[in-house]
């Protein structure tokens, strides 16, 4: 009796904290947004599938999302297949891959501009050799803001994907050796279908973090690049709480969405 | 052979993309004025500029609010931990989900989802807290969890047998050995919470401004000498954070 | 022994890892179509001494020869020796069938849905083509990692302590097909244990191992009955020196 008592105590405690801090406000959010002056009404969906500024806004999320992922899992992988058999640049590459996890992607970002801008170092020591370096021209675009999404996530995705395949059998590489398998054969039918659970869960993970972060946005959007995220945060300073919550909703459906998809995807992987 | 310097190059080009932009926040703060692209003059009059008192209270602010917030949430992150490690129940795993969601959802969302709901607290030092707790618990909770569950359920059976309290095998017996987790979970905490801009930009009280905070709104009105400075002591608290959270773990 | 009778040789060979040194100046043969096992505790060097000649670690010195071909410079994939292993290392995202005709897609045989069928007959596991190797048990595991690695007719055989992962009943009987498969196939074939016992049934010849070096090559009546060697006749457990030791323990015990 004791025990069931501590079980729901404690089983109380824990889980009231989600519902009242979490699920609470995300339920509050999505009924404000279908309510307009205390009328059940869909206009704040209607002006935003309707505006310009929402619908490039959230196209904008997606394609900055979904490019940096696909440019991400690439190099990600280039990345451990190439160092995952020297221990000591495995090392190094895992040390410089926990720099950004703790960092703040906002002065990343100033770093990058002070590095790789108009008056940036690195394009200064280039011009000075008379080459142009490219970077800079499409710095304060949605393509500099990929880049900069690629660069910053990266070492999301390799520290995960190092796990994963440290959990291969190393037998199985040997014997498919002994069978005649070898480089790019060897990846594809054996190497990487041992991986591909982690993989994917990689480019989820990195897809969402990549779709719903802000800083990056701020930094080097120059106010000029609409996100979803960065869209709910001006609304918000010009006190559209009605607008906030709608694009909120429509953010918080959007990964839901994706999230789903990529579960889907994942359950259809043979371990 | 081949492999090894393509492997070389691989590590050379990660380090400059990674390693360059961070060099460069140090430099901003020992460059008087970055006027011109490659700076020639040097000096350390930003590092002098931090000891007046509205920037040691910038640093005093961002220690505060990451600690109080830590608290909560590395003990909620060790109640849960515990919760999930020694007791059954149904909806176990749904419980769990529903603890891990924040890191499904943008930061600005739970951000104003806090501000709707709770709208007597806006803008105070408690919805600060408040939201770096929502977003960091999760990570924390895997953390501590993954270190607790690790412990041999034979070890607390053989402590109940030997007369120990529940409340007594806790203390100890339990949190000695899932100490790596915890650990790790407060160093982790308190680096999140301390670097943390998206958390704290829709929710910041103006006289608990943090250092990244600081930074963004300087930002956007030039002195960026006192954010290089800023950004260099956060880029070295974070890099001894990492070390740890390495060495501990 | 002439060249053409020798299956496989090793040659003053060498390794370390690091300050290591885990195989010192190693020098043996195996007969064609021998099967030969290589006795010892662990820690001796003898899987390293497999996964050199497999060619899937270089050696730091010395050469290995494959009949009359040095095949020291030749890497793994094109070396044709194949391997059996502990833990069977079956390919877990394939079915039994295409674990088995792996190495058959790569050598673009034909027919090789006869060539798997009739392997898998002699290995007494038809029927299981479409399972994953999780569905199977230990003893099918071990058939399949076998049918896969001789399907495609390696020039040398490597197992490495393949029974040991394998229940006591069904290693007796594996034990036997195993010889008799080799035995019909005519294939030289080098085995790696620590059981005394195995190695004493199922051998032609046995070379004791024991820090990185060969103490003793022989048959397995030669070893038991004439060894003069102190380390082959503690480790073959042979009943005199049992004797001796059970001597030794009740003196001390008086």
């Amino acid at each position: 009796m004791k025990h069931e008592l501590e079980k729901y105590g404690l089983l109380f405690l824990i889980g009231i904290v989600p519902v009242l801090f979490f699920l609470y406000p995300i339920f509050l959010m999505m009924k404000m947004s279908v309510y307009n002056e205390g009328v059940f009404s869909l206009s704040n969906y209607v002006t935003f599938f309707s505006s310009k500024t929402f619908t490039i806004g959230l196209f904008n999320s997606f394609f900055i999302s979904t490019i940096s992922v696909i440019i991400i899992s690439l190099m990600g992988l280039m990345v451990v297949m190439s160092v995952r058999e020297y221990g000591s640049a495995k090392r190094v590459v895992k040390l410089i891959s926990s720099l950004p996890m703790v960092f703040s992607s906002y002065i990343f970002c100033i770093a990058l501009i002070y590095a790789y801008g108009r008056t940036g170092i690195i394009t200064h020591l280039f011009a000075k050799i008379g080459v142009n370096f490219p970077i800079h021209e499409f710095l304060y675009t949605k393509y500099g803001i990929i880049f900069a999404n690629s660069v910053f996530y990266l070492p999301f995705f390799i520290i995960p994907l190092f796990s994963s395949f440290e959990e291969i059998d190393p037998n199985l590489e040997e014997a498919a050796e002994s069978l005649g398998s070898h480089g790019f054969h060897k990846f594809r039918r054996v190497i990487f279908p041992q991986v591909l659970h982690g993989f994917i869960t990689g480019m989820l993970v990195s897809f969402l973090l990549i779709f719903n972060q802000i800083s990056i946005v701020l930094a080097i959007g120059t106010g000029k690049t609409y996100t979803l995220t960065y869209l709910l945060f001006s609304q918000y300073e010009r006190v559209r709480i009605g607008m906030a919550n709608t694009i909120a909703t429509v953010s918080l459906v959007s990964t839901f969405i994706v999230a789903f998809m990529f579960q889907r995807i994942l359950g259809g992987i043979r371990r | 052979m081949r492999n090894r310097i393509f492997s070389a190059f691989i590590v050379l080009f990660l380090s400059i993309l990674i390693i360059l932009p961070l060099s460069i926040t140090f430099l901003l703060s020992v460059v008087p004025a970055w006027s011109e692209a490659i700076p020639n003059e040097f000096g350390l009059i930003w590092w002098k500029e931090i000891l007046k008192p509205i920037f040691v209270k910038a640093i005093s602010n961002t220690f505060i609010v990451a600690g109080l917030s830590s608290i909560c949430i590395v003990v909620y992150g060790v109640m849960g931990s515990y919760l999930f490690s020694y007791y059954d129940f149904s909806g176990k795993d749904f419980l769990f989900s529903m603890i891990l969601s924040p890191t499904y959802v943008s930061c600005t969302v739970v951000s104003l989802g806090l501000i709707v709901a709770y709208v007597p607290l806006r803008n105070t030092l408690w919805m600060m807290i408040l939201g770096n707790f929502v977003i960091v618990s999760p990570f924390v909770m895997k953390y501590v969890h993954s270190s607790m569950s690790k412990i041999s359920k034979d070890l607390v059976e053989a402590s109940y047998s030997l007369g120990s309290s529940k409340v007594n095998t806790f203390i100890k017996i339990i949190l000695p050995l899932s100490k790596h987790g915890i650990l790790a979970g407060i160093i982790l905490s308190i680096g999140m919470c301390m670097s943390a801009l998206s958390i704290m930009l829709m929710l910041y009280n103006a006289k608990w401004i943090t250092i990244p905070i600081y930074i963004y709104l300087e930002n956007t009105t030039g002195t960026l000498g006192i954010a290089g400075v800023f950004s260099t002591i956060l880029i070295i608290v974070t890099l001894l954070t990492v070390y740890l959270v390495d060495y501990v773990s | 022994m002439q060249d053409s009778e020798s299956g496989v040789k090793v040659v003053n060979l060498s390794k370390s890892f690091g300050s290591d040194e885990i195989i010192k100046n190693l020098n043996f043969q195996v007969k064609r179509g021998e099967f030969m096992t290589l006795l010892g505790p662990s820690g001796c060097g003898k899987t390293t001494t497999l996964r050199l000649i497999l060619g899937s670690i270089p050696p730091d010195e010395g050469r290995i020869y494959f009949g009359d071909e040095d095949v020291t410079d030749i890497p793994c994939h094109r070396r044709n020796a194949g391997i059996v292993y502990q833990n069977y290392a079956l390919f877990p995202h394939m079915t039994v069938y295409k674990n088995i005709a792996f190495g058959l897609e790569i050598r673009d045989v034909p027919d090789i849905g006869i060539k798997v069928r009739d392997i898998m007959a002699k290995m007494n596991i038809l029927g299981l083509e479409c399972r994953y190797p999780n569905q199977l048990s230990g003893g099918q595991q071990q058939r399949v990692a076998l049918a896969r690695t001789l399907v495609v007719e390696p020039r040398v055989l490597l197992l490495d302590e393949p029974l040991s992962n394998v229940d006591a009943k069904l290693r007796y009987e594996l034990r036997s097909e195993i010889k008799d498969l080799q035995k019909s196939m005519g294939i030289t074939t080098l085995y790696v244990t620590h059981d005394q016992e195995e190695a004493l049934i199922i051998s032609d010849r046995i070379a004791i191992m024991e820090s990185g070096e060969i103490i003793e090559v022989g048959s397995p009546g030669d070893l038991y009955f004439n060894s003069e060697k102190e380390y082959t006749r503690d480790f073959l457990g042979i009943v005199e020196k049992r004797l001796e030791n059970l001597e030794n323990f009740r003196k001390s015990a008086r």
